[in-house]
């Protein structure tokens, strides 16, 4: 034991000492005055700010980010539940922009503004247009790929019928 | 969430600061008003006592324990010390001092003499020293405050605690080498 340490423990047996030869609680006359009992009660309701902000436990960080992951999760969900019901628009003109011109193709007819010369964003300008057009005008369109290849199901045609079905269309054997 | 575990925090803290004033808010009274012989500015003392108990709170383990009483009364004395030496900024004593009659002191021969004394007997000889000396080597060794520290913590000059010290540590190893100073 240095002496560094045997001081420190000697410094302790002394203040034990002179606490032992303390009176007690009974024998200290002392009645708080009205001053003294409110500055306590405030210094006691403000024990929070006076102790110096100290490191929480592990524990705490760990149960607080995990609360706080859940509770953004649980605010997000209905907007990303609302999102998944959108069609990406990019999506669908990227579709439609293919059908129709491979249906172009298959027509015969060649794009409007595929000139080479043309600045690309000059030409998906000039796509979309032709895509708006498209939809607005061409009743056929629509009608000849709905209608087509479809046979009308009568009315008294029953499950197992439509179990059996071929893949061409015929109900029944 | 945050808030509440922050709630749980300040609840646990908030009761063990009312257990300790409750346990010794009468010691820690007595402790100052025999430094301050005045109830008004020993309640202030014990007031700015407990309010750097709060500030220290996370060092005290137990309310019950030898070392806290010990502490809280330690607290309480030192602000009456400060309080005391705010009011006398020069005291007879402490100018004595500054005079610069300081005693050559013999530091490794003091550490040598500690070393092969027993706990008890050093305890015995800081009670028996002069109470500006005993609480500066209570302070010192028992707390491991730096002389500024000290100095800030009773409000005396960081000189007069350097020579406290020191002459306490003389006076102290005088009444451990069996002589008497």
């Amino acid at each position: 034991m240095d002496f560094k340490e045997k001081l420190r423990q000697a410094s302790m047996a002394a203040e034990k000492n002179a606490l032992e030869k303390m009176p007690s609680d009974e024998e200290i006359s002392w009645t708080p005055s009205d001053r003294f009992n409110e500055r306590m009660a405030k210094t006691i309701s403000e024990i929070g700010p006076i102790m110096p902000k100290r490191a929480k436990p592990l524990w705490r960080i760990y149960a607080a980010t995990a609360a706080a992951v859940v509770v953004i999760g649980l605010a997000l969900s209905p907007l990303i539940h609302k999102s998944s019901d959108f069609i990406d628009p990019k999506e669908e003109s990227g579709s439609g922009l293919s059908e129709d011109d491979s249906q172009r193709e298959s027509e015969g007819l060649s794009h409007p503004e595929s000139d080479s010369t043309q600045g690309q964003e000059g030409e998906s300008a000039a796509v979309s247009e032709d895509h708006t057009t498209d939809h607005t005008t061409d009743d056929s369109w629509d009608e000849g790929h709905c209608t087509e290849g479809v046979q009308e199901i009568p009315s008294d045609t029953s499950v197992e019928d439509l179990s059996s079905a071929s893949p061409d269309g015929e109900v029944g054997s | 969430m945050i808030v509440y575990f922050a709630l749980i925090d300040k609840e646990s803290d908030r009761e063990k600061f009312v257990a300790l004033y409750e346990k010794y808010k009468k010691k820690m009274y007595h402790t100052a008003y025999l430094v301050l012989q005045d109830s008004y500015s020993a309640e202030d003392a014990v007031h700015e006592a407990f309010i750097s108990v709060a500030r220290n709170l996370d060092k005290i383990h137990s309310v019950d324990s030898a070392e806290t009483a010990a502490y809280m009364c330690r607290a309480a004395k030192t602000r009456a010390l400060n309080i005391y030496n705010a009011k006398k900024k020069e005291t007879e004593q402490e100018s004595f001092l500054e005079e610069g009659r300081d005693i050559p002191f013999d530091e490794p021969e003091f550490e040598r003499i500690c070393a092969r004394s027993e706990v008890a007997e050093i305890a015995k000889c800081i009670n028996q020293l002069p109470s500006p000396y005993r609480d500066v080597i209570v302070l010192r060794y028992l707390d491991d405050m730096p002389p500024r520290e000290i100095a800030s913590a009773l409000g005396r000059k960081p000189d007069t605690i350097k020579k406290q010290l020191s002459r306490g540590r003389q006076m102290l190893k005088n009444m451990l080498e069996g002589g008497k100073e």
